[in-house]
């Protein structure tokens, strides 16, 4: 099977994908703490929950982490997107009802609403986080519907699919 | 689709095995079933005496008032006179709603609304310096932020106190906290409630007494707004931070 500039291409969308999330584990486990309290602050967890919220907070970093390297060596790579997706769909559902507080007990317009979102990036302008998470949801709708196998170890987890995908 | 929807269930549920699995052999991991945010005292002993929301909003008792056995110390008679902190708010003229001694109405509200006591600024720093503190330490200073904020400035004698990692502190601590008659929590001041939950943490395990403990609301911020002196390091370093300087992380 030759490898055609497409096909690379969707090698880089997957790599950048889990590199992306890889980066982002890696900084909220540099600071569970921070982290901890960071999600806290979404107010999305009813106070009393703490077994809920400290879930979140240990479970999410790791979890980008794992999705982001099974990506980047091409294991389960349908399965590792689609749980990025569906991860990252949340997270921006909570983005914005968080911005949509801050804009009404501040008064702010939508663009001028900045807050550290806990994404591991510190704190980021609203637009540009929003923005950034559509491309990512972009690239990870793309990773998990494109079928591309080219250098992955095994992209299929079910099917049985050999070393660079090929069958 | 169906095989899809498997696959990101089974990564997800082994990603899940691997993320609790890791957290228990982290050094810093999070316990799950911890209740990192505490909003009340939940010790029958507190509840007795000071239910949380009740008038608890006023300054510090004063030493001869404490309701815990004083120190056996060998200390001079000049130096056992109680610092008189309480008038903060009791004895006032200001007008309800109005900031006494650097306290703000809702920090205090807050605050007594979760069975805890308020502290001014003023009255902070007449208890820091009062030889009963410097000599004896009659009053714990505890600097409930984190490790790195703590080590880059904090008052001078304070004690560190991560509420996030208590069993580390609480060996060293439960000594000094027996035969200490106050206890001044604080952090970074402002929106920060950290104080809140190491003072909570201590009230709820019994290693104090609610009427005892307080919160000094204005925390670092207020105390480095107002130039006092800044210790680095570890406790008892001896390394001042130079007023010249850029002040500590707040």
């Amino acid at each position: 099977m030759t490898a055609t500039p497409g096909h690379m291409g969707l090698v880089a969308v997957r790599w950048i994908l889990g590199a992306t999330f890889l980066f982002m584990g890696l900084a909220k486990l540099d600071d569970t703490v921070g982290f901890l309290k960071l999600i806290r602050e979404y107010e999305l967890v009813p106070p009393g929950q703490s077994t809920l919220l400290n879930g979140l907070a240990i479970v999410l970093p790791w979890l980008e982490i794992w999705l982001g390297l099974l990506l980047i060596a091409g294991v389960a790579v349908r399965g590792s997107a689609l749980a990025l997706l569906t991860m990252l769909v949340v997270f921006t559902s909570a983005i914005g009802l968080r911005t949509s507080a801050l804009m009404e007990t501040d008064g702010l317009a939508l663009c001028a609403v900045a807050f550290d979102c806990g994404c591991g990036s510190g704190v980021v302008n609203v637009c540009s986080k929003l923005a950034e998470n559509l491309g990512l949801m972009a690239l990870a709708a793309l990773a998990a519907w494109s079928g591309n196998t080219r250098l992955c170890l095994r992209h299929r987890l079910l099917s049985g699919s050999g070393p660079d995908g090929q069958r | 689709m169906g095989s899809v929807l498997v696959e990101a269930l089974i990564v997800v549920a082994v990603g899940l095995c691997v993320a609790l699995g890791a957290n228990g052999l982290r050094a810093d991991g999070l316990q799950l079933d911890r209740d990192y945010f505490p909003t009340s005292i939940e010790t029958p002993t507190a509840s007795d005496d000071q239910p949380a929301g009740t008038a608890v909003t006023v300054g510090l008792t004063p030493f001869d008032e404490q309701p815990i056995e004083p120190l056996a110390l060998d200390a001079p008679a000049q130096e056992t006179a109680p610092v008189d902190v309480t008038p903060a708010h009791a004895e006032s003229d200001s007008p309800p709603g109005a900031d006494v001694d650097g306290l703000e109405p809702e920090v205090v509200a807050r605050l007594a609304a979760k069975g805890l006591v308020a502290v001014g600024h003023a009255a902070t720093v007449e208890l820091w310096r009062d030889p009963m503190f410097q000599e004896y330490e009659a009053t714990l200073f505890l600097d409930a932020r984190r490790e790195e904020q703590y080590a880059e400035g904090h008052i001078p004698g304070a004690r560190h106190f991560d509420p996030f990692y208590p069993e580390r502190f609480l060996d060293t601590l439960m000594p000094v906290l027996a035969s200490s008659m106050m206890v001044v929590v604080y952090c970074a001041g402002g929106e920060c409630d950290d104080s809140e939950s190491a003072a909570l943490f201590l009230l709820n395990i019994g290693a104090v007494q609610p009427g005892q403990l307080s919160i000094y609301a204005g925390g670092m911020h207020a105390w480095t707004d107002a130039q006092l002196p800044v210790e680095l390091g570890e406790r008892g370093s001896g390394e001042m931070l130079d007023q010249g300087e850029p002040g500590p992380p707040r």
